[in-house]
């Protein structure tokens, strides 16, 4: 212990000598800081054609008479955290990745997000019903099971896929039954599966009428009686209580791309809309989100996509809104059915963006 | 008491003397200590605290395998730093059954969050000194299996334009929470075994045909009450069907592949793909498709011949590949459910994944985050 407080004594003086003699500016940290780029500087691009850009360095120089604060002064208070991350001189790849992160998160209003390629459009992805497969035990056969969709309405006829398979992904002969069960609890029907020919898996459907299938989770569990593997389905009967009447309109407000869309409630509640925008080569370019609540009547939506996100994927207008989807916000959540409007914009000088909110940040 | 003072002594004389010095100075303080915001997963009465009664405090050094006993994750996570952190404690129980959506779950961790920022102490008796969170530090999350579920929920609905916007549900309806605040000032999330996609060990349990009771008992009682029942690894119940298109926080994620020691080895038998015993891999790391899918511990898929994988991946789970948007691979560990939260073993083997964060490699999930912070 004596040797850690003669330790700490040198330690003490060293800290305290430094720090009256050190000059503030000169420090390492002090330099660091300096060479930090602000969050409004541009990725790349030609910064001559930038009106915001030029905007920002014609603007006259201030005079700084003040040193700069070493941050070894600095009130880390006045820092953000990501600031502070910035400031950090030996980073580590998370910090790299934070760094990176939140360039990419600041870019855009926290209402978009663009998309990197039309498979990964996350509007489709909330209605994908994925295929789930159980491996036996033995590790011998493969109980594989799906449906066509996720959410259902009153009257829409649901289908549900079995098959069994071998370790060589051969068909196993073998029959399949079904319970279909609400809220976990309540047993609704029995269903039997029946062969598809040439197919290799087996099916069975329901209908789902309005006065035996109210909204919420179904669940279909499946069993072959081969081998007692066993699995289950899940989906939503949706009442949205909410329709989107098919009718848009466009315009630039604040240097961003606004797409009205029409909604009809029934039930006032809070909805939720999301949409998708390509370009007229079915090129990618984001998605905007909107949640509120409504009341009964109708309603004009503002779908917003920035303008900013709109340059970056460097297509021309006429722009297209390719999917749209509409829930009613409960649990579980309520989607109407995906629409795929595929409205197209008026045609737009891509200048009209250039004058986007934020307005130093340039196009990619 | 098991516990001792982590912090050596030479740690608090540099802390106190710094202050004296800036003090002396006039200056103000230097950059900021990191303060972990540790969020429990199921299973635990984190809303008791009553002395030393902490079970959301004890949760991160508590143990279902006697080799880990004495681990403390805490302790890993805090190292020889300056660190600080906050215990955030609701009730995860199977008696109460509240699924992640919750006032009493996300509602309540998010109301936690937010007092922890304030700097005004979590009110729990650190065994650490020195170790409540200051209003001025650097905040993370730190979650543990439904925690991460949790987080996802608070996260993805702490902007405006998202479906539940600071909203959580409670018997009554839904309820005002401040998703937004809680989640402002946040760093990052870091998700450990998170119950992301759910776990097939819930529909297991929910669908009749659990079989290993122990592992059961230990991770998730009983019977399918609601909290159970939105664990399932079906879309219907996942959380990323009920948050918006971004998050407040960026999220790394972390995920185990090793079986529970001795008998309990077994449950990993049950689950598709690599898993930690309890969940599987493709729900910890927050994959595209099912949560159930079958990913190895590079999370990749390939197709298989008599049980062996060749050729290309057909699915790769890297930043590009996950189902939540502002979700980052971080690390793919051999560690299994229970040692991710009390760090009992002490430097896992790791495979390189795709976009993962190699800071910290070779230490266990604890040790990874504060290498890297």
């Amino acid at each position: 212990m004596s040797k850690i407080k003669k330790s700490v004594g040198v330690i003490c003086t060293a800290i305290i000598i430094t720090y009256f003699i050190w000059p503030s500016g000169s420090t390492p940290n002090a330099s660091a800081v300096a060479n930090q780029p602000t969050e409004k500087t541009p990725l790349r691009g030609d910064i001559r054609h930038s009106p915001s850009l030029q905007k920002v360095s014609t603007s006259p120089p201030t005079l700084n008479t003040k040193k700069p604060p070493s941050l070894t002064q600095q009130d880390s208070k006045e820092l953000s955290p990501i600031e502070r991350i910035k400031a950090i001189q030996n980073k580590t790849s998370l910090h790299q990745s934070l760094i990176d992160d939140h360039q990419q998160f600041t870019r855009y209003p926290s209402y978009n997000k663009a998309i990197a390629q039309s498979s990964k459009d996350p509007i489709i992805s909330r209605y994908e019903a994925y295929e789930r497969s159980t491996l036996s035990k033995d590790k011998n056969h493969t109980l594989t099971i799906w449906t066509e969709k996720r959410f259902y309405l009153n009257d829409e006829v649901a289908t549900f896929y079995a098959s069994l398979k071998d370790q060589q992904g051969n068909d196993v002969s073998t029959s399949f039954a079904a319970q279909v069960i609400f809220g976990e609890q309540l047993n609704i029907a029995q269903l039997e599966f029946e062969s598809s020919p040439h197919n290799g898996y087996q099916t069975a459907s329901l209908t789902l009428d309005a006065a035996t299938y109210k909204e919420g989770i179904y669940k279909v569990l499946i069993a072959n009686r081969t081998n007692e593997l066993a699995d289950a389905l899940t989906f939503t009967l949706s009442r949205p209580l909410a329709r989107l009447t098919g009718e848009y309109q466009d315009q630039v407000v604040d240097g961003k791309l606004r797409i009205m869309a029409e909604v009809e409630v029934e039930q006032s509640n809070r909805y939720y809309l999301e949409a998708s925008l390509y370009s007229s080569t079915n090129d990618p370019i984001g998605t905007t989100q909107f949640a509120d609540r409504l009341e009964s009547g109708t309603h004009w939506i503002p779908l917003d996509f920035s303008g900013l996100m709109i340059l970056d994927a460097g297509e021309p207008a006429p722009f297209i809104l390719r999917n749209i989807s509409l829930a009613k916000v409960a649990m579980p959540i309520q989607r109407a059915p995906l629409s795929n409007p595929n409205y197209a914009t008026q045609q737009y000088d891509l200048a009209q963006f250039l004058q986007s909110e934020g307005g130093a940040q340039e196009p990619l | 008491m098991k516990k001792t003072s982590r912090k050596p002594v030479i740690k608090t004389l540099i802390k106190g003397l710094f202050v004296s010095a800036a003090l002396l100075g006039g200056a103000s303080q230097a950059a900021a200590d990191n303060c972990y915001i540790m969020v429990h997963g199921h299973g635990t009465q984190g809303n008791v605290q009553s002395g030393s009664n902490q079970p959301a405090l004890d949760y991160w050094n508590s143990y279902n395998f006697s080799q880990y006993s004495g681990s403390n994750f805490i302790n890993e996570l805090l190292g020889s730093s300056n660190d600080n952190y906050g215990v955030v404690g609701y009730d995860s129980t199977d008696e109460s059954g509240h699924p992640y959506w919750r006032d009493e779950t996300a509602g309540e961790i998010a109301r936690q969050i937010a007092a922890i920022k304030q700097g005004n102490g979590d009110g729990y008796n650190h065994p650490q000194a020195n170790t409540q969170c200051a209003a001025n530090d650097n905040f993370w999350v730190v979650s543990h299996s439904q925690g991460a579920q949790q987080m996802m929920y608070i996260a993805g609905n702490a902007l405006a334009g998202s479906p539940n916007y600071n909203t959580a549900y409670a018997a009554s309806g839904s309820v005002n929470v401040d998703f937004d605040g809680a989640i402002s000032g946040i760093s990052g999330i870091f998700t450990m075994g998170g119950a992301i996609t759910g776990t097939e060990g819930a529909d297991r349990l929910c669908n009749g045909n659990w079989l290993d009771s122990l592992i059961n008992l230990a991770f998730l009682g009983k019977d399918c009450n609601p909290s159970v029942q939105w664990l399932q690894t079906n879309e219907s119940y996942a959380v990323r069907n009920y948050i918006g298109s971004n998050l407040g926080a960026p999220l790394y994620v972390m995920g185990g592949y090793k079986s529970f020691p001795g008998i309990q080895g077994a449950s990993a038998a049950l689950l598709s793909g690599e898993d930690d015993g309890y969940i599987n891999l493709a729900s910890q790391m927050s994959c595209e498709g099912s949560g159930k899918r079958s990913i190895e511990s590079d999370l990749n898929s390939y197709k298989k011949f008599f049980g062996i994988s060749y050729g290309s991946p057909t699915f790769r789970c890297n930043n590009g590949g996950k189902g939540t948007p502002r979700t980052y691979n971080m690390a793919s560990v051999y560690t299994d459910h229970d040692a991710e939260r009390n760090a009992g073993i002490s430097s896992p083997s790791y495979t390189s994944i795709e976009n993962g964060i190699t800071c910290g490699n070779g230490r266990n999930m604890a040790g990874r985050i504060d290498s890297c912070l």
